[in-house]
């Protein structure tokens, strides 16, 4: 299924709208400290949900470690997620980085009979060459892969910036010196769950 | 990915979007041909300079019809305009989704 970057843009805002439910700002006629995670607070939140894992993997980083309950090892956690959560997020980032670091190139054709290739860096910049035999319908094919590689590249940085947002938010909950760095693997599972669930949603109502 | 890998990461992608910033003032796409298999260098066959001020330069080929008319390549045309809108609209997106990282 091609995905719509507008309604992914939309897909994005919600994933701060909810998240701004999740942790709305305190009124300024209340205590400050108001901000601080407080588990008994949202006991309503079903468990499952995107927001209910997030506030699982809130509590398992503000858990102290003497606390936390031991399966295998001396440090594995029975939980786990927040490993999980940074194992991903670090996949993301060193996609993002790849992104930025180096040019998108699309080539059409065979190692034979080349078609067209194309080299964009990351600002636009873009050099095409064209082979001489090339028909109309190769170069259309050739746009086409270009057109979604480039889309590819545009998501994951909306996403990217979605997720240092939503970071943002979610590091306010967080209490236990040092462990704001932490806001960012959250947020990426929040937001990746998010968008997962849309998907799915998606393509129940094309079946 | 550890906690220091995920810090030198974000400083890498930190120092891209502040760099990106200063390049993004002039847009560039060339189009080029080659034949295949031959040894010939790719020769330029259209090229497109966008400024962020608005100005904007396109180069095109043409060649003289069996009417001593002037006449651009329609195909080396399209695929040439093709790619500039598609250059536009991805650094249009990325400008936001920069936009949206530095000014959140």
């Amino acid at each position: 299924m091609e995905t719509d970057f507008a309604a992914f843009e939309s897909e994005m805002e919600s994933a701060l709208t909810r998240l701004d439910d999740l942790f709305p700002e305190p009124s300024s006629e209340s205590d400050e400290s108001a901000v601080s995670f407080d588990v008994a607070a949202y006991t309503q939140v079903d468990e499952t949900s995107p927001e209910g894992q997030l506030l699982a993997l809130i509590h398992e980083a503000e858990t102290p470690e003497a606390e936390k309950p031991v399966s295998f090892g001396i440090s594995e956690t029975v939980s786990g997620g927040l490993d999980k959560a940074r194992e991903e997020f670090g996949a993301f980032m060193e996609r993002i980085n790849r992104d930025v670091l180096n040019f998108a190139h699309v080539e059409s054709g065979t190692a034979d009979s080349p078609v067209a290739a194309t080299r964009i860096n990351w600002t636009g910049d873009a050099l095409t060459v064209l082979s001489a035999g090339a028909t109309p319908d190769d170069l259309r094919d050739h746009s086409e892969t270009l057109r979604h590689e480039l889309m590819s590249r545009n998501l994951r940085l909306r996403m990217f910036s979605t997720v240092t947002i939503a970071a943002g938010k979610i590091s306010l909950a967080l209490t236990t010196p040092g462990s704001a760095i932490l806001a960012l693997p959250m947020a990426y599972q929040y937001v990746s769950q998010l968008s997962k669930q849309w998907q799915a949603f998606q393509s129940l109502n094309q079946n | 990915m550890a906690t220091p890998e995920i810090k030198e990461a974000l400083k890498n992608v930190a120092t891209e979007v502040a760099k990106y910033v200063k390049d993004a003032a002039v847009l560039t796409v060339k189009t080029q041909t080659v034949e295949v298999g031959a040894k010939a260098e790719p020769s330029l066959a259209a090229e497109s300079t966008i400024r962020l001020d608005g100005d904007s330069t396109t180069t095109l080929p043409v060649s003289t019809n069996d009417f001593g008319k002037s006449e651009v390549d329609s195909v080396i045309y399209d695929i040439h305009m093709q790619n500039v809108q598609a250059a536009i609209d991805y650094r249009s997106k990325i400008i936001q989704s920069v936009i949206d990282v530095l000014l959140p």
